[in-house]
């Protein structure tokens, strides 16, 4: 085992979405390190699988993407999220949430025993 | 809902020209480099150290580019128009071959759904009779005696009911069911045989023709085989022609039987002339067949062992 998890395809894209949320129309550069800072550097991501995952995103209809200008003065295609995005988004955080609540019980030692 | 629209826009995608989008990612991909060497410059790295950095990260330019298109478009649907585009045009290289093909599994359909609504006709389904005072009245009389000593009595009787009544067609039961059936089954062992021979012989023809493209290609699957093609491809690659052959005869002969039917109908009483069972079972059942009598010589192609069919001619 690497001390940096993987990343895989299903909190990517929660992880792509949330960001989104977070920062507004951004390029894909700075969602791969706004990924990898979020997450404290823990993750090891392969920048060239986001652009699949964001393209994925924008066929179903949750972000949308247009060229325009970075920080640096660089033109750079900016995805942000769509109105479908935003309630995905919010729906799929709450799963998660829950999700993780349930696994966190198990993982926690019993303390009622 | 939103798995339907990716669908849609990935059938979108896939007629687009793929040049279009290419160019598009290969922009972004380039600005992606671009601000990721100069953060690695910042930092204090040589650029061309910076820049091998950032496509190590990336995980190489190609690698990303394939995985984006395989997402753009549909892969397993253009891989699949592409094999048979191919064996289209092999097919069109060789059209007497084919139109032979073409013509047995098209006599196939035919017969099979005269079989099929002579199945329907005698076995599943009895007789359709919507009102029987068309055809007249029958009087069955059953004696213990002589039946034409009865003919006369009966006839009597017959006109002190009604004297303008008919009598006609007097028999006894044994030549009554002979008759009866007599037509129906003539006609029905007619059809039946013609059918099955014809679907024997389509059987045979579409098995010749494939058994003779294969030995045609000897060559051709020798080197394909040697060249590292799995013997699962090569047979695919048998099947797919004879897929492609069984789809143009079903287009042709589907429509052909349609009116056949027509026909058997006129002939044979009782038989619905578009039975809609018949019509919606004989394509398959024939495709299945096809693909049997495909599946042999394509297996024979797979196991063709590349070091004697270099060898050959």
């Amino acid at each position: 085992m690497g001390e940096k998890a993987d990343v895989w395809q299903g909190t990517m894209t929660l992880m792509v979405l949330k960001s989104l949320e977070a920062m507004g129309p951004q390029h894909g550069y700075g969602l791969a390190r706004r990924i990898e800072q979020t997450s404290g550097d823990l993750l090891q991501l392969n920048y060239g699988t986001l652009y699949p995952a964001l393209l994925k995103l924008e066929q179903e209809g949750y972000i949308r993407s247009r060229w325009g200008t970075s920080e640096n003065n660089r033109k750079a295609k900016f995805y942000e999220l769509t109105k479908a995005g935003q309630r995905h988004v919010r729906k799929a955080a709450a799963e998660w949430e829950q999700t993780t609540e349930i696994l966190a019980r198990f993982l926690a030692p019993a303390e009622e025993a | 809902m939103h798995r339907i629209r990716a669908l849609w826009m990935r059938l979108c995608g896939f007629f687009s020209r793929r040049e279009d989008g290419d160019e598009d990612f290969t922009a972004e991909l380039e600005s992606h480099l671009a601000m990721h060497t100069e953060d690695g410059v910042r930092s204090g790295l040589d650029p061309e150290v910076a820049r091998r950095q950032a496509l190590i990260r990336l995980g190489g330019v190609e690698q990303t580019r394939q995985a984006y298109r395989e997402r753009r478009g549909l892969p397993w649907l253009e891989s699949l128009v592409r094999d048979f585009a191919y064996s289209v045009r092999t097919l069109s290289k060789h059209r007497g071959a084919t139109a032979i093909a073409v013509f047995s599994i098209g006599l196939g359909i035919g017969a099979n759904a005269t079989i099929f609504s002579m199945v329907s006709r005698f076995v599943l389904r009895p007789a359709p009779v919507s009102d029987p005072s068309m055809m007249g009245y029958t009087i069955v009389v059953r004696t213990a005696g002589n039946p034409s000593a009865l003919m006369d009595p009966v006839r009597r009787q017959i006109h002190l009911l009604d004297p303008n009544m008919a009598v006609y067609n007097a028999e006894t039961m044994e030549e009554h069911v002979r008759t009866a059936y007599f037509l129906p089954h003539l006609a029905a062992m007619l059809f039946g045989t013609f059918g099955l021979i014809g679907l024997v012989l389509a059987i045979v023809g579409l098995y010749g023709v494939m058994s003779y493209a294969v030995s045609r290609r000897t060559r051709e699957i020798g080197i394909r085989i040697a060249m590292g093609a799995r013997p699962g491809s090569v047979e695919w690659l048998v099947l797919r022609q004879g897929m492609v052959l069984a789809f143009i005869a079903v287009a042709l002969g589907w429509p052909a039987a349609w009116m056949l039917s027509k026909l058997t109908a006129s002939f044979l009483y009782g038989i619905q002339p578009h039975d809609a069972l018949t019509f919606a079972a004989v394509p398959p059942i024939l495709f299945m067949i096809a693909m049997v009598a495909c599946w042999i010589p394509a297996r024979r192609a797979a196991s063709i062992d590349p070091m004697k069919a270099l060898r050959t001619e």
